[in-house]
């Protein structure tokens, strides 16, 4: 009884899922044809995933809508080439990832009082995540190396399997294992360090 | 094992990346070593808190990022247009620069291959000396003819052309 339900249940998700990606198949053909308000609605269904993953590797939500601005950019001048029969989202993660890479190397060179002032800027002027700009997760994450930070965030936070998270990050599955279980260890100590610095 | 790659294997098997026979072997020394336990129990933790650190977005951003996005493309088509205009009318300019230098260079070089203008031909005519040094009588019938020589001046002084012809007309 209970595995029938679960076999209906499943073939419910998958019916969903089928369905939302035929849309989203749908979509990119009219904004193949120049159709902006079915770009706008590829927009709207993926933003909140592209932001969410700028905002964790980049720590700064005006470099965040930045990258997220340029993933889209690059998506609309993809569009011609992009196989409608498969999943946008992986495709997605992988650019992501890519622009927060070349977005982090320009910060880089940055100094650091511009970095401040354009985060001061962003979070009075951006209505993501002001009240949680000094995050413990926040701290954590950018305390780990690059390409651990990523693993991470695609692996734990995401939710990728390590094949996707692989993918995403043009890597094989067992390096990507192993950077998140670095990075999980890494974030262990140092919140185990912040929680003795507190008690002290 | 080493205490590091233990606490990396203890960490992928709280992320769910060990393979089932790896997870089961590592579990057994977990059951034996309470300080691996409480690393791993400690990771688990940690992994639940992480996983249950969502942020909190504006749902409503799609528009403001589309409207950029829209807004940048159109910037750059139209800079794009301007760019390939200007490149064409740069490669036109240097086109009708080539062209022209061209024609010039032409016209400038016919007057220098053409040949100069005759402007004065004199004919002068002498009998062989050899011929008449013998003191021998000639009849008429074999009186050398005279060599033919013709001079050509032309408006270039530098230029002079002599033609010989010989007693035999060669």
């Amino acid at each position: 009884m209970a595995a029938a339900r679960r076999a209906n249940w499943t073939a419910n998700v998958s019916e969903d899922a089928a369905k939302a990606e035929s849309a989203e198949a749908e979509w990119i053909r009219l904004a193949r044809a120049g159709d902006r308000a079915a770009f706008a609605q590829l927009v709207r269904q993926h933003e909140s995933t592209v932001l969410r993953v700028a905002w964790r590797l980049l720590s700064d939500a005006h470099d965040a809508q930045d990258a997220a601005q340029d993933v889209f950019v690059r998506l609309y001048d993809h569009l011609d080439r992009f196989d409608v029969r498969r999943p946008l989202t992986p495709w997605l993660y992988r650019i992501t990832v890519n622009v927060c890479r070349t977005h982090a190397r320009k910060r880089s060179r940055r100094s650091e009082a511009e970095r401040e002032a354009a985060r001061d800027s962003a979070q009075h002027q951006s209505n993501i995540g002001a009240a949680e700009a000094s995050d413990w997760l926040e701290r954590g994450l950018a305390r780990l190396s690059p390409r651990e930070r990523v693993a991470l965030v695609l692996r734990d936070l995401e939710g990728l399997s390590a094949k996707e998270a692989a993918k995403a990050m043009r890597c094989a599955p067992v390096t990507v294992r192993t950077l998140a279980a670095r990075a999980r260890l890494k974030l262990k100590r140092l919140y185990e360090a912040e929680e003795r610095g507190l008690e002290e | 094992m080493k205490c590091e790659r233990r606490d990396v294997a203890i960490a992928k098997l709280v992320g769910g990346d060990l393979s089932r026979w790896r997870a089961a072997t590592l579990q057994r020394h977990l059951d034996t070593c309470p300080r691996c336990d409480t690393l791993r129990s400690d990771l688990a933790k940690r992994q639940i808190a992480v996983r249950n650190a969502e942020r909190s977005f504006e749902a409503n951003r799609g528009d403001v990022i589309a409207d950029a996005v829209f807004a940048r493309v159109d910037a750059r088509r139209s800079s794009k247009t301007g760019q390939r205009f200007r490149r064409r009318a740069v490669a036109g300019v240097l086109t009708a620069i080539v062209l022209l230098a061209a024609v010039v260079l032409q016209f400038s070089t016919v007057g220098e291959d053409a040949p100069p203008q005759v402007s004065k031909v004199s004919v002068t005519e002498s009998i062989p000396s050899a011929v008449l040094d013998d003191d021998k009588p000639l009849s008429l019938a074999e009186s050398p003819r005279p060599d033919v020589i013709i001079r050509i001046e032309t408006q270039n002084p530098d230029i002079v052309i002599y033609w010989h012809g010989d007693s035999a007309g060669g």
